[in-house]
């Protein structure tokens, strides 16, 4: 992909993906190919802010988990009230970074 | 390379989420003489009503007591969560001796199909009624 595009598109997304892909992100998207470019565009992330205010208001019942596809562990929360509600609030502090990584899985199954 | 850490994670997740439960479950045996009024649920601290898995300690005890009339009535959770608290480690023995993925894989086969529209809103409608029951019967 030319530089120009590529750039574009990462500075629009960036809050998306977490900070120490960003170089990553960039030299694996100048060797994608033209065809592959669509796919990478009309991907959908999650924003880590919007998670974080789930996560403050409903994040006891494990709902931040299970938007980000973290099914697994949102139950674990729920069933859990909320991981003896210790887990709710170490989660108030981690669920914006692991939905960063949750939106780099997404679009690594694109690029690669 | 990557799916071999995601398996660890699963199994990290899964163990400390036995060892917490077990650890919850003599700390609580341990107080038992006390009083009975425990309980760290935020939800029902701020709000005053139960939130869907409250009584589950209760019903898990209640299990150990073979007394299962009282934990199907504390909350139904309980007999899912007490379930899992044995079927796991045993599970993760196994897999651990085996040198196989079997939880792993069906962590995300369960993963996957909570993903699909019907099994996720049959599991949140049997969540939201436990929830309704447990506010009206007051755990």
């Amino acid at each position: 992909m030319d530089a120009q595009k590529v750039d574009m598109y990462l500075m629009s997304n960036t809050k998306f993906f977490p900070a120490h892909q960003m170089p990553v992100i960039r030299d694996r998207m100048f060797q994608l190919p033209e065809e592959k470019w669509q796919n990478v565009q009309f991907l959908e992330f999650k924003d880590p802010t919007t998670i974080l205010i789930v996560s403050i208001l409903a994040g006891q019942l494990g709902i931040d988990r299970f938007l980000i596809g973290d099914t697994g562990m949102g139950i674990g929360k729920l069933l859990t009230c909320g991981g003896f509600g210790i887990w709710a609030i170490v989660d108030w502090f981690m669920i914006m970074d692991a939905t960063r990584e949750k939106n780099m899985a997404k679009l690594q199954m694109v690029l690669y | 390379m990557l799916i071999q850490r995601n398996d660890f994670r699963k199994y990290a997740y899964l163990a400390a989420a036995c060892v917490v439960g077990y650890a919850w479950l003599f700390w609580e045996y341990q107080r038992a003489h006390v009083d009975g009024a425990g309980g760290v649920c935020m939800i029902k601290h701020v709000t005053g009503i139960p939130c869907p898995s409250c009584g589950s300690t209760r019903s898990v005890q209640a299990l150990l007591h073979g007394d299962v009339a009282g934990a199907l009535w504390l909350n139904p959770l309980g007999i899912v969560l007490f379930a899992l608290l044995i079927v796991l480690p045993l599970w993760m023995g196994y897999d651990k001796i085996a040198g196989r993925r079997s939880l792993a894989a069906a962590y995300d086969a369960m993963e996957n199909l909570l993903r699909k529209p019907l099994p996720a809103v049959i599991f949140a409608l049997l969540i939201a009624m436990n929830w309704v029951w447990n506010i009206t019967k007051g755990v």
